[in-house]
């Protein structure tokens, strides 16, 4: 062995022997984070879905945006791992273990998502027991759950030789994961019989998973494709969604790779030739989602521009209406800008490619919200558009899962090496690594920071984990609770209060009628006198009422909620001898009475109570019951 | 003679009852030109009886005092709802409900200031009709009756209705029936309905004149053929009571129709769980197998994957394993 | 109402129901959503702008030159939420009326995205149940008491017009004197909104009767007559 071969295996096998704290640190916080995501989907467990922004006319939001997104970034492992290898690109041998772990780690998350969106997950099983083939959610669980299990053997196959070396030199570690050694490498000792049967397992796995990776988000793009909504009903769904998978799968590798080599020094094997041709890669799968961006909105748009129908109004609310700013967010932050970062050699930097990959990545995730959630909000019966706004559980549970994700990473890249040993060992003597920044140097201390020049720890932190975190916290801060209805809205069409009476001080209003004027002592909470009333003839008085909590009158054009009069009627009136429709009888401190109940949907009818007393007639409206307004009435008779 | 009594006593009895005190018939009676009721001399024929209300916050024609509408039984009823606050500083809609026959107008108000109903008496005593919506003046307009007097004619004859035939040829159904008067004499021009018995209650076929034999034919298709009931309904007329027989009728099944499939046996749907019903058709079985093979084909190279797994720990066992 | 007659051979044929909706009639009242509401206990809407209060299973829409239309579930014959029921949830009864089985729903909610006529709904919490609905065994027909997860909507009363009932939209119509709401049976040719039964042939004869987005190849079952003196559509 080399005194380069030491140093490179204390490089890959550093992070996985010596755990300092900073990573206990890490990890606990992204625990933390997983932790109050998983606590707010108790929170919508024990309460309902509607804790969500979620309503009848958008019904799927972000619980199914960040399905989508996890599933695309999960293609990056077919793609790397078994196209590369396939065609014997030489230079993807350190990092498509990277590329595989993203893909684990995102189809944990991803497998998730749609059974935190179901209302019922204690039916779950009925997926399996019911499935109906016809459907496409049927088609999602049986490809995912294919995929899941391709890419965890295709990650663990490659991986056996590395577990041995582990188990061989790491004599030192806790019992549990030498025994995890142990058992994980199916008692590996580099024999032939073994390597070939290895290789020919490695290159089957290669072949069949990248039909599956293509049809699983062929297939969860029919979820959408198979619906008749417009802005869905596109027949390039597939080919679309698949290469802006691939694109959001490059650009995470990149970021992971960047957070890796930097905090795990494997400037030896990931060199800057490595970003330089995920760059490329980035690049141009970038040009195929532009195009595919530009079909899916140009031919559209020139069809039903400016058309008044669902189309057109589809296409406005996209490119100037109430999506506009995400739209084009997605399209120049997320497509555009990242493609000239990439593309102009300035740029080209570290910097330059994890700025990209994270707009990129940001990008990304706008543009299935814009996928899921503008075509649901499209009227498609004569009202008005559809709104949508997360709530704290929708941002804790996707925040959540972000964290999960880079969890699950950092658990993996501690317990095992991140490069491919046995893969490098066989390349890497071929050409000597050129630095990866100009005047970063190899160092071999695992664990603590190394501070080159350009790019210090902080610089990463900033542009790495701030570029999640803000992405996640500015939606928090976006976030409004539960849309609670709104009882304080404008009442309608109705008649204006002067048709009551004119407005008058209480004593004025005394001094006019010629019967004594009873005011009620018992009135629902919240009830604010607004104005007295007294009509032309001086016949009837009438109090008026706010009130914050209750629905407002219908009746009026003006914001009341409850009103009360009194009017000088016949001596001897009471209540007539055939009830009007949905009254009915009742008594009010001993006099008899009328009632009815407010109605509870539709053109709103408010509630009354009539009673008649010595010659007055009294009369409540209000959106109260008709027990609430008996109460007001028996607190006037009582004076 | 003695009819005209019992209704002169019915009548004192309402207003005693619903009339409040210091009212009397006097004051019911409003002068002007508009066309009302009153208690003068009774129409006997049946007729088109048209009557205007003034609807206002003062009350129905400007008194809150009880109204009342006359009319007898069988007679086409008119009443016009005029709106009579146009001097009010702002609009007054009313909306009258007219109970026992529960008829309903539309909103009158200074934007539709006259709205009609038409209906025919058909029920005999008194119904109240009033204001529904809170309305200024709403007290005022409870107290409307609409009084519907039995009609004293002479009493029609009853009528029979016999020999209800029902033929089928292919899904055309025939129906013949006779309609006599008690003494076994043919009607002869009386217009006698068929109907058809469904689930929602019979149906009108049509209808057809009785001719000198006094029979009326009425052929008609019956889409689903289905046991029915054939019913013959004369409404009678001034002169005739109205009178109504009905039959029962199954159709015969038809030589070359295949046999009914329906899954109502005597009303009961059969026990089959339909939630299966997206069961496979054949159309798609084809896509669907395709679509099985592939996965199957897939979890068979996991298989083989799996398998040289195996050999590879076996491998490992043999070369002296510390476990 | 009902007079189903048992004849020789008990065997009735199947019924095809269907919907007709006189769009001259309807005068936007809105007394159809609330007898619907009062009939099945229908849950609330939890704050949907479009919807107030309640989930309208049958919504009455103002269109701009003032008609007015009811829209309840169409029950299309070649419906898009029973192709997309992951667990077969949502199936076809023998009378051709879609139903939801609430017992085997699982929330998924593509039934929901799948509706052109957006007349599936959701409960997106528990809905108030009162002690009389608890009393209720729950069934497909007449799915109370309501729970929360799972899809609803309008089934065309089925709990009553298997028995030869109109809906309680169809009534409540009815009793509030429009007679635009009408309900029967295409097998055997007839209608009734509650109180009067007409054949449906001479009801839709040169009316014009269309469906509403037929386009899309639903094939629903209601059928919408054009006000008189109007372009039908």
């Amino acid at each position: 062995m080399t005194a380069n071969s030491t140093e490179k295996n204390k490089s890959i096998f550093g992070p996985v022997k010596n755990q300092s704290s900073s990573v206990y640190a890490l990890a606990s916080s992204l625990l933390a984070i997983a932790l109050w995501g998983a606590y707010a989907y108790y929170v919508q467990l024990t309460t309902g879905l509607g804790v969500t922004g979620m309503r009848a006319v958008v019904s799927w939001a972000f619980y199914i945006v960040n399905f989508v997104f996890f599933i695309g970034i999960s293609h990056v492992g077919a793609l790397m791992s078994a196209i590369l290898r396939l065609t014997k690109a030489e230079w993807r041998k350190p990092i498509t273990r990277i590329a595989e772990v993203v893909t684990f780690a995102s189809l944990m998350m991803a497998v998730m998502m749609p059974v935190i969106d179901l209302g019922r997950p204690d039916r779950l099983l009925h997926t399996i027991i019911f499935a109906r083939i016809q459907s496409p959610l049927t088609w999602d669980f049986m490809a995912i759950g294919t995929y899941m299990i391709g890419s965890t053997i295709f990650l663990y196959l490659p991986m056996i030789p590395d577990i041995a070396a582990c188990r061989d030199k790491l004599q030192d570690c806790s019992k549990f994961r030498r025994w995890l050694y142990r058992k994980l490498s199916l008692g590996w000792n580099g024999s032939a019989t073994q390597w070939t049967h290895l290789e020919r397992a490695i290159t089957m796995m290669s072949i069949i998973i990248i039909p599956i990776a293509i049809s699983v988000h062929t297939v969860v793009s029919w979820d959408f494709a198979m619906l008749f909504r417009t802005g869905w009903n596109s027949t390039i769904f597939g080919p679309y969604f698949v290469s802006g998978a691939l694109l959001s799968g490059v650009a995470t590798v990149i970021i992971v790779m960047a957070l890796l080599t930097r905090f795990y020094h494997l400037d030896a094997y990931i060199t800057k030739r490595h970003f330089d041709n995920l760059g490329k890669l980035l690049i141009a799968l970038d040009i195929i989602v532009i195009y595919f961006t530009i079909n899916e909105n140009l031919v559209p748009g020139y069809k039903f521009f400016d058309s008044s129908s669902l189309e057109g109004q589809w296409m406005a609310s996209l490119f100037w209406g109430q999506y506009s700013v995400l739209f084009w967010v997605q399209v120049i932050g997320g497509l555009v800008i990242p493609a000239f970062l990439i593309g102009l050699p300035r740029t080209r930097t570290l910097t330059g490619y994890l700025v990209a990959s994270l707009m990129i990545d940001i990008g990304m995730w706008v543009e299935r919200f814009n996928i899921v959630v503008p075509t649901l909000a499209l009227p498609q019966l004569p009202y008005a558009t559809g709104s949508y706004w997360p709530t704290w559980v929708e941002v804790s549970i996707v925040s959540g899962t972000f964290a999960g994700f880079m969890l699950i990473y950092l658990v993996f890249s501690r317990l095992f090496p991140m490069i491919s040993m046995w893969e490098t060992e066989e390349s890497v003597t071929q050409h000597a690594p050129p630095n990866l920044a100009p005047s970063a140097t190899l160092r071999v201390q695992s664990g603590v920071a190394s501070s080159s020049p350009d790019m210090s720890k902080r610089s990463f932190l900033r542009y790495g984990a701030f570029g999640v975190m803000g992405f996640s916290m500015g939606l928090a801060a976006m976030h409004l609770p539960v849309a609670v209805p709104n009882s304080n809205q404008d009442s309608g069409p109705g008649v204006p209060l002067s048709n009551i009476g004119m407005v008058v001080s209480l004593s004025e209003a005394k001094s006019k009628v010629d019967f004594v004027i009873s005011k009620p002592t018992s009135l629902p909470i919240g009830s604010r006198l607004k104005d007295v009333r007294i009509s032309d003839d001086n016949h009837l008085v009438a109090f008026t009422y706010v009130n914050p909590l209750s629905k407002p009158l219908s009746l009026y054009n003006e914001d009341v909620a409850l009103v009360l009069t009194q009017a000088q009627d016949s001596p001897d009136s009471s209540s007539p001898a055939y009830l009007p429709t949905d009254f009915s009888r009742i008594t009010v401190a001993g006099n008899t009475a009328i009632g009815r109940e407010p109605s509870i949907s539709g053109v709103a009818e408010p509630g009354q109570l009539q009673w008649w007393r010595g010659g007055i007639r009294f009369a409540i409206f209000s959106n109260n019951t008709v027990d609430e307004m008996t109460k007001v009435a028996e607190s006037m008779e009582a004076a | 003679m003695r009819r005209v009594l019992l209704l002169v006593a019915l009548f004192a009895f309402f207003i005693i009852v619903q009339t409040p005190c210091g009212a009397t018939a006097k004051s019911l009676q409003v002068s002007g030109s508009l066309k009302v009721s009153n208690f003068g001399p009774r129409d006997e024929t049946t007729a088109v009886k048209s009557f205007t209300v003034i609807v206002s916050s003062s009350g129905f024609n400007g008194s809150s005092n009880p109204f009342y509408l006359q009319v007898v039984q069988g007679d086409q009823v008119d009443v016009r709802f005029i709106y009579g606050d146009q001097d009010l500083s702002f609009d007054n809609p009313h909306k009258v409900l007219i109970g026992g026959y529960n008829i309903v107008t539309p909103d009158i108000d200074s934007q539709a200031p006259v709205q009609e109903v038409k209906f025919t008496a058909n029920q005999v005593g008194s119904f109240q009709f009033y204001c529904i919506i809170p309305c200024f003046g709403m007290n005022n307009l409870q107290n409307g009756y609409l009084v519907v007097s039995a009609s004293t004619r002479s009493a029609p004859v009853s009528t029979q209705l016999s020999n209800l035939d029902v033929a089928a040829n292919g899904n055309i159904i025939t129906a013949s029936v006779l309609l006599m008067n008690p003494q076994g004499a043919p009607i002869s021009g009386a217009i006698v309905e068929f109907s058809v018995s469904t689930d929602f209650g019979p149906v009108k076929m049509g209808q057809n004149t009785t001719g000198y034999n006094g029979v009326a034919v009425l052929s008609f298709p019956l889409n689903a053929p289905r046991d029915i009931f054939v019913t013959a309904h004369f409404a009678g007329s001034g002169q005739y009571l109205q009178s109504q027989t009905s039959t029962s009728f199954s159709p015969p099944p038809q030589a070359n129709e295949p046999a009914l499939e329906s899954p109502y046996i005597n009303g009961q749907a059969p026990g089959v769980d339909l939630r299966l019903a997206g069961v496979v058709p054949f159309q798609s079985s084809i896509i669907v197998s395709v679509g099985l093979i592939i996965v199957l084909s897939v979890w068979s190279v996991y298989a083989l994957v799996v398998k040289e797994m195996l050999t590879v720990w076996r491998a490992g066992k043999q070369k002296g394993d510390d476990k | 109402m009902s007079s189903q007659s048992a004849g020789t051979t008990g065997i009735e044929p199947p019924r095809n129901f269907i919907f007709v909706i006189d769009l001259d009639k309807c005068d936007g009242c809105r007394k159809c959503t609330e007898g619907c509401h009062a009939e099945m206990h229908v849950p609330p809407a939890w704050g949907e702008p479009n919807y107030e209060g309640r989930q309208p299973w049958i919504q009455v829409f103002d269109l701009p030159d003032g008609t007015h239309m009811p829209v309840p579930c169409q029950n299309c014959q070649n419906s898009p939420c029973t192709k997309v029921c992951p667990v077969g949830a949502t199936y076809y009864s023998e009378d051709n009326i879609v139903l939801i089985d609430q017992n085997r729903c699982i929330g998924c909610r593509i039934c929901l995205a799948s509706c052109p006529y957006e007349r599936r709904f959701f409960n997106w919490y528990d809905p108030p149940v009162t002690e009389e609905e608890k009393k209720i065994q729950y069934s497909p027909d007449f799915n109370i008491p309501h729970r929360r997860g799972v899809a609803e909507k309008c089934v065309w009363c089925r709990h009553r017009t298997k028995m030869g009932m109109v809906p309680a939209c169809v009534e409540a119509c009815a009793r509030a004197g429009m007679k635009a709401l009408w309900f029967g049976d295409e097998a055997q040719d007839v209608v009734s909104n509650g109180v009067d039964s007409v054949r449906l042939s001479d009801m839709i004869q040169d009316r014009g009767a269309y469906r509403f987005k037929d386009e899309l190849g639903t094939s629903p079952r209601v059928l919408y007559l054009p006000p008189r003196g109007s372009a039908s559509a």
